[in-house]
């Protein structure tokens, strides 16, 4: 079965880096990167967690999985409406890793949460493209951050992540909060194509 | 010139790649010509870039591996650029790990874990088209993963040592068509698909 996690990052021994990165560990995802599944990991830009499909995991190996503390496993039936038991391990989940998780609700199917997700992590890639390899949270901002007390550095940032990414910035205000931000962007990325493990969610 | 940059490396043993031909910038370490085939010869690593060209940002990185069977390190690099910040697709070969790597200035976060390893002869490829980051092996998709972090740069190549094992009897750099619908795929070099970003 393939299935859909959100894992910490861990630094694996790795032969890959290159110039400046020579000798340095691969970033990878923690513990699935200990077996032997082909896999396709989407990470939330420079911090330490990852959207990750795991091709063919056996059910032991995902039993395990899914029972770790820093692990949260997406249900296989991405075409569900989210449960409320889910929603509150969602957004209480979300919490602790710097992603808004307010919009997480019952009306809301599986898929649709995953892509969100997705949207939301990919604001945070083209904010690490964008200034070399920082993250919003690492300049000091935090999900409750209102626009209109950012620097002129951060809120060019997230102008160029919206318009590089051809997203539709006009909704938000001066009022707005990152975590605003990072849902509204996250929302309109899901309806564009994602791809994870070679597989289209 | 025009795209695809295509070569087949038909220069001397021992010659360097941008005697060979100017176009390619070896900004790290060096690489040279061996038996027709481009390869590493720097102990700590060696990339390149095609920088002859204008490389649209949908674009692939394409080879024809060149494998003697020991374990040494290859990679076709696509939308990269000289603060070693793109994206990779690599191999050591039989038994090595086989992966597709992002790199944040030259550090690297797996983002395809357990490819098919590479073997002589094998056609090899990297698209990097929209949000969308594929891998293919002779001409069937071997994985694909979203990644929104770069937007722009070169194909190129990066070896992992100066030892020789995995190297690229031939290569073809190029744009990929936008939008691709079914009737102008292209498919002797293998498959597109269409991503909007």
């Amino acid at each position: 079965m393939n299935r859909i996690y959100i894992v910490p990052v861990v630094l694996k021994a790795s032969n890959r880096g290159i110039g400046p990165g020579a000798g340095q560990p691969s970033r990878s995802a923690a513990y699935i990167s200990d077996l032997t599944y082909k896999y396709g990991a989407l990470d939330y830009g420079s911090e330490d967690v990852m959207l990750v499909l795991v091709r063919d995991i056996s059910t032991a190996d995902h039993d395990t999985l899914a029972a770790r503390s820093d692990v949260i496993a997406i249900p296989e039936d991405l075409d569900a409406n989210m449960t409320s038991g889910q929603v509150n391990g969602a957004k209480n989940f979300y919490d602790t890793l710097n992603i808004p998780g307010g919009w997480i609700n019952t009306n809301r199917t599986v898929r649709q949460v995953v892509k969100i997700t997705g949207g939301m992590f990919q604001f945070n890639q083209r904010w690490s493209g964008i200034s070399n390899g920082t993250s919003p949270f690492k300049v000091g901002l935090d999900l409750s951050t209102v626009y209109s007390t950012m620097s002129d550095l951060n809120k060019g940032r997230i102008q160029v992540v919206f318009d590089s990414l051809n997203i539709d910035i006009s909704s938000l205000t001066g009022s707005s909060t990152l975590g605003e931000a990072l849902r509204e962007f996250g929302i309109q990325m899901a309806s564009r194509p994602l791809y994870l493990g070679g597989i289209e969610i | 010139m025009a795209l695809p940059h295509t070569d087949t490396f038909d220069s001397g043993d021992g010659t360097n790649l941008e005697t060979h031909n100017a176009d390619y910038n070896v900004f790290f370490g060096s690489m040279e010509i061996n038996d027709n085939s481009a390869m590493g010869n720097a102990g700590s690593g060696s990339a390149c870039l095609e920088s002859g060209d204008t490389y649209a940002n949908n674009q692939y990185a394409q080879a024809i591996v060149d494998y003697s069977g020991t374990n040494d390190l290859g990679i076709l690099i696509s939308r990269f650029t000289t603060s070693f910040n793109g994206y990779g697709y690599g191999s050591e070969g039989t038994g090595g790990a086989t992966t597709s790597e992002r790199y944040d200035a030259g550090v690297p976060t797996t983002i395809i874990a357990d490819a098919t390893d590479w073997a002589d002869t094998d056609d090899v490829r990297i698209e990097a088209n929209g949000t969308t980051i594929e891998i293919f092996l002779n001409s069937s998709s071997d994985g694909s993963t979203t990644d929104a972090t770069f937007s722009s740069g070169d194909p190129g190549m990066l070896f992992g040592d100066d030892d020789q094992g995995m190297a690229f009897d031939s290569i073809n750099f190029g744009n990929l068509p936008f939008p691709v619908s079914q009737s102008n795929a292209p498919r002797a070099w293998g498959h597109y698909h269409r991503t909007l970003a």
